[in-house]
Order: C-alpha cells, then structure tokens, then sequence
C-alpha cells in the first residue's frame, strides 16, 4: 500500500508566536532560588524601615530636647521615689509646695464674733 | 554555571520541538493558542526540574501531552475552541486544493487517529513509542495511523465520500475499497 507520509513531511506545521519564547524563557527569573526571591524584596525594604526609623527618630531627639525631658527622666531612672513626688508636683492642687495660704498674710481677723472692747486695766 | 547549562539544554529543545508541539496540541484537539499556553506551561514545569530527564524530548512529549489532556477538559475552553478555525500548516504557494482539503481532513479525524499520525510523522517516533505514550499496544497504535493516513489519502485523491469511524483496538488496517475504475 502506498501511504502518502512523504508528501505529508513536506507540510510545515504553524509556527508558535515570535513572543512565546520571550514569554517562557524570562519567566524563569520566577524560577530563582527562594532565598534570592525573598532578598529581592526584603533588602529595599528593610532600608526602608531603617531609613523611616532614622527620620522619626531625629524629630523626637529635637523634640524631646525642646521641652527639656531628658534630666526629669534621668532622674526617675535613677530615684524610683522621687516619681511619686514628680507626679504630685505635676498635679497642681495636690502640690503643698504650690499652695500659698493667702488668708495668713492678712492682718485682720476674719472672724465675725465681736472680741469685747477693753478698757485700761485696773491697777 | 549549571543553572545556564539546564537553561541552554530547554532552549535546544525548545528549538527543537516547539513547532511539533504545536502541531501536537492541534491534535489532541486544542487551538492554536491554547497549544501556545499548553507549550509555555509544559516549558516552565521544566523549568522548576532541577534534573535533566534521560530521554528529554520524550519527557517533553509527555508533559506536553499530560497538560495539553488536563487544559482540554474545561467547557468553557471547548466552547472557545470551536470557533477557531485557523490552520495547523504553514499556508504554501505550491499547494493543491486536493492538499488543502487532505490538510483539513487531518483534522476533522478522531482525535486518536490524527494523536498517532501527528507522533509517527512529525514527531518521528516509532509504533512502540507511540504505544508506551498513548498506553497502548504498538499495533493498535500501527491500525490507527493506517487507517487515518488512508482516509487522508483518499482526500488527497479527490475522493470525498468516506465517513468518520472511530479504528478499533484490535482492527490494524481496514483497507478502503479503491475507487471504482471505468470498465
């Protein structure tokens, strides 16, 4: 029998598309190794945080140095009871070194009770 | 240095079995794009292999075939599929009618038939690698593609009337009565 297999060789079959081989073999930068993977990513961000950690960091130096923190901090680092005392100071009516007692600088008697009035003494 | 190399050894092959593999898809009933895809995603699987197969192409094959049978059974797919008609050939100035209508009878065989003709002739494998592919005998595999090609030949020889018959396993050729000749 005669098969016509020769005259079928001669028939081309389609070409895939010019871009498929592009497609495929860059792909394969998705098929790097897990650690290269993950250092593609964490590297940038891990100077990112580093970075945003910098700038945050100089603003509360300055202003924590403006409002003048540093020595009260210090000093509760360093005297746990004076914290107490700091925290009442900081609390106005509770402070006994701010309160002035006003009525004792009068010279005047408040009272409403009439003191008889003394003549001269009796010999 | 080795990750270059397995690279180099895929694009050989690549070079050499894209367009077979195309045509394979063809015949296992896919589009010209969903071949494209089935040939993309058969590529980077190997890819993810760090060990080189020891008959690369014929693992090649293989995947192409096992993907190519996986993507074809979404409906959805099939449906899209149908209203693509392009070519499985490169269109040729030298060609008959007679070649264009045996090209499109290729085709229209079932998908068995066409799956062995495409391996025997574009992909030169023997009857016992088509067999151990297919998961079949090396004579059923030889039926099909006799009986396929016959129906092409008939095409090519302007005989139009014979109709689709799935071979059967155990038939190896059904010769088709000759044409009837002037007496």
């Amino acid at each position: 029998m005669n098969l016509p297999e020769t005259q079928l060789r001669l028939w081309r079959p389609r070409r895939p598309s010019a871009g498929l081989k592009q497609r495929i073999f860059i792909a394969r930068v998705a098929s790097l190794p897990q650690i290269a993977r993950v250092l593609g990513w964490l590297t940038p961000a891990t100077a990112c945080v580093l970075l945003a950690f910098l700038v945050l960091n100089s603003e509360n130096t300055a202003s924590i140095s403006a409002s003048r923190q540093e020595p009260i901090l210090a000093t509760i680092m360093s005297n746990q009871s004076y914290a107490a005392y700091l925290a009442n100071h900081r609390m106005g009516q509770n402070d006994l070194s701010a309160v002035t007692f006003d009525w004792t600088n009068r010279s005047g008697s408040t009272s409403n009770v009439g003191f008889p009035r003394f003549g001269k003494p009796l010999n | 240095m080795d990750g270059d190399e397995q690279v180099d050894w895929r694009e050989q092959l690549y070079d050499a079995k894209a367009v077979e593999l195309i045509l394979y898809g063809r015949a296992l009933g896919l589009s010209h794009v969903e071949a494209e895809d089935v040939l993309q995603e058969t590529f980077l699987a190997l890819m993810q292999n760090p060990q080189i197969p020891a008959n690369a192409e014929h693992y090649c094959v293989r995947s192409f075939r096992n993907c190519a049978l996986n993507h074809r059974r979404s409906l959805w797919r099939r449906l899209a599929r149908e209203l693509e008609s392009q070519r499985w050939f490169e269109k040729s100035s030298s060609e008959s009618p007679a070649e264009r209508a045996a090209m499109r009878r290729l085709t229209e065989l079932p998908v068995e038939q066409r799956e062995v003709i495409v391996l025997k002739i574009w992909h030169r494998y023997t009857f016992e690698e088509i067999g151990a592919l297919m998961e079949t005998s090396p004579n059923t595999a030889a039926g099909r593609y006799r009986y396929g090609l016959q129906k092409i030949k008939l095409r090519l020889e302007g005989v139009v009337y014979e109709r689709d018959e799935p071979a059967g396993d155990t038939i190896a050729f059904v010769a088709a009565a000759p044409p009837l000749s002037g007496t």
